[in-house]
C-alpha cells in the first residue's frame, strides 16, 4: 500500500506505507487521521501535510528510507559499554551524505529531526560531529564561518577552566 | 608618492579583490537566506551556500545533540562564540566512561579500558567546577577513578552518577584513610556497581547500612565487589543480617541458602542467597595474605545468581536454626 506526503511546496511524494511509517511524525499523524495499511480506501482519501520540508529535502529523506527501510533494529553491544558512544555511520550513508553541501545537511538535519527519522538524525549529527572533531578552536570557527564575539577576557576564563583536558 | 605595483602584484591585487567579492556576495547570500527563510522556505534550494556551513542556523537542540555525541576535548574546544559556549554549558555529555586519574605530574599511561578518555587532575583546583559540572549533567555508564590524593578528589565523588565506578589507589595506606565508612556512604549513593580493592576501615555496620538503604529502595546500588575485605568484618556483618558463622557452620532463622565451593581439600568460597541478595566469600586473587582476607562480593536480586555463572562448583550445605 502507498501513501501520500505532501511538502511545504505542494509537492505529492507516494511512498510505500513501510517508507511512510520509518518516520516517527507520519506514523503518528497517520494514526490520528485513522489510516492503516489494510483499509486501502483511508490511504487513498487521505494524504499527509509536511509543511516543515521541501520537495528537495523530501527526495532525500525518501532516498534515505528506501536503502534503511529493511534495516534491523539497532542492538547496543554489550562490549560497546565501557567505551564512548558513537554512530557509526554506514559507508553507504558517508557517500550519500557527501553529496551535500553544508546548507542541505543543516536543512535534511532538521528535516530528520522534525520527521523523527531517528537514523538518519544519528548519521547527520554524527557527520557533523566527525567533521569538528580533532580541530583546533580556530580552525572549527573558520569551519563554519563562526564570527567569535567573545571577549579576550571571557576567552581567558574558557582556557583556563578547561587547560585540565588540553593536550 | 604612491608607488605603482609590477603587473604581476596588479593581477594579484585582482585576483584577491574578486576572492573578496565572490566571498562577500556568499555572505549576502547567507543574510539573504536567513532572512528568506522565515518568509519562503523553498526558495534556500536554489541558493548555492558552498563553502558555509551554516551551523548556527540551526537551533540551539539541534546543536546540543552535536555537542552531546563530541569527545570531551572536541566539544570544549568547539566553543567558540557566545551562543556556542552557552549550549556547550547546557548540553548533556553521552561520554559512557571516562577515567580520572589523580595526579601531580601528568602520566602518559594507557587507560585501563580501551577507547576510554582519560583525564588526569592534578592538585592545581581550576578542574573542579568543570568536572563538577560535567559530573552533575552526565551518567557514566563506566567510571574508573585513579586517586593519588594531593587534590583530594574523592571528595568530589558524590556529584557523580556512575554505572559502574571503579577505584583505584596508588598508595596503600592513603587508601585506607580516604575509604572510611563516610566515603563508603557517599560512594554506594553514586553508582549501581561499586568495584574497589579493600575495604579495610569500613565497618560491619556501614556495610550494613548499604543493606538497608538498599531494602528501603534509597539507593540503586545492585552490585559491590570487593577484592580484599576482612572475613572478621564479612562475619559481623552476617551477623548484623541474621546470618552466625561459627566453627565452618552456619546459623539463621531465615530462610536462607548457602553453598560451599571446594578446591581439593581446601574451602575455596561460600555463597548464601537470601531471598534479596547474593552474597559471595572467596578466596582472594592474590596469595599472598593469609586467610583473614577473602574477596567479598553482594549483588542484589531475588534470583538466585552463581558467582562466575558456575553453578555447577556449589554444593549446597545445611543451615541450622540459631
Amino acid at each position: 500500500p502507498n501513501v501520500k506526503l505532501v511538502t511545504s511546496d505542494n509537492e505529492e511524494f507516494v511512498v510505500d506505507f513501510r517508507i511512510a511509517k520509518m518516520s516517527v511524525t507520519v506514523s503518528r499523524l497517520m494514526e490520528a487521521m485513522n489510516m492503516s495499511e489494510t483499509d486501502d480506501a483511508s490511504l487513498l482519501s487521505n494524504s499527509i501535510p509536511l509543511p516543515n520540508v521541501t520537495k528537495a529535502v523530501m527526495a532525500r529523506v525518501i532516498e534515505w528510507c528506501e536503502k534503511h527501510k529493511n534495516d534491523e533494529p539497532k542492538e547496543e553491544k554489550e562490549n560497546d559499554k565501557r567505551g564512548r558512544t558513537t554512530h557509526v555511520v554506514s559507508d553507504w550513508d558517508k557517500e550519500f551524505l557527501k553529496n551535500d553541501e553544508f546548507g542541505r545537511l543543516c536543512q535534511l538535519m532538521g528535516a530528520a529531526n522534525y520527521l523523527e527519522i531517528k537514523g538518519l538524525f544519528n548519521d547527520i549529527s554524527q557527520t557533523i560531529a566527525n567533521m569538528i572533531h580533532g580541530k583546533k578552536s580556530d580552525e572549527i570557527a573558520e569551519m563554519f564561518n563562526i564570527h567569535c564575539d567573545l571577549t579576550e577576557a571571557e576567552k581567558k576564563e574558557i582556557r583556563k577552566k578547561t587547560a585540565w583536558c588540553e593536550d | 608618492k604612491r608607488q605603482r605595483g609590477t603587473v604581476g602584484s596588479r593581477r594579484l591585487a585582482w585576483v584577491n579583490r574578486e576572492k573578496i567579492w565572490k566571498k562577500k556576495n556568499v555572505i549576502r547570500d547567507f543574510a539573504r537566506i536567513v532572512r528568506l527563510k522565515e518568509k519562503n522556505e523553498e526558495l534556500i534550494e536554489f541558493l548555492d551556500m558552498e563553502g558555509l556551513f551554516p551551523i548556527l542556523d540551526l537551533p540551539d537542540e539541534l546543536i546540543s545533540n552535536i555537542f552531546s555525541i563530541l569527545p570531551m576535548k572536541d566539544r570544549l574546544r568547539a566553543r567558540v562564540n557566545r551562543r556556542l559556549n552557552a549550549i556547550e554549558a547546557r548540553s548533556k555529555y553521552v561520554e559512557k566512561s571516562l577515567e580520572i586519574v589523580e595526579a601531580a605530574t601528568n602520566s602518559d599511561d594507557d587507560p585501563v579500558f580501551k577507547g576510554v578518555t582519560r583525564i588526569v587532575v592534578s592538585e592545581d583546583k581550576t578542574y573542579s567546577e568543570c568536572i563538577r559540572k560535567i559530573a552533575r549533567n552526565t551518567y557514566f555508564e563506566s567510571l574508573t577513578i585513579d586517586l593519588s590524593g594531593p587534590s583530594e578528589f574523592h571528595s568530589m565523588i558524590k556529584e557523580f552518577n556512575i554505572g559502574y565506578l571503579l577505584l583505584m589507589f596508588n598508595d596503600e595506606e592513603m587508601e585506607d584513610e580516604i575509604v572510611v565508612d563516610s566515603f563508603f556512604v557517599e560512594a554506594i549513593k553514586t553508582c549501581k556497581h561499586l568495584d574497589m580493592f579493600s575495604m579495610d576501615n569500613i565497618t560491619a555496620e556501614a556495610l550494613h547500612e548499604l543493606f538497608k538503604k538498599k531494602m528501603s529502595g534509597e539507593i540503586k546500588l545492585g552490585k559491590l565487589e570487593c577484592e580484599m575485605a576482612k572475613l572478621e568484618t564479612c562475619i559481623s556483618f552476617l551477623r548484623l543480617i541474621g546470618i552466625t558463622f561459627r566453627a565452618g557452620k552456619f546459623y539463621s532463622n531465615r530462610d536462607i541458602e548457602v553453598y560451599e565451593k571446594w578446591d581439593e581439600e581446601k574451602l575455596d568460597g561460600v555463597f548464601i542467597f537470601d531471598g534479596a541478595a547474593n552474597m559471595y566469600f572467596g578466596h582472594c586473587q592474590d596469595e599472598m595474605f593469609d586467610d583473614d582476607f577473602g574477596c567479598f562480593s553482594v549483588s542484589f536480586s531475588n534470583r538466585r545468581e552463581w558467582p562466575n555463572n558456575n553453578q555447577g562448583e556449589y554444593e549446597k550445605i545445611e543451615v541450622y536454626p540459631e
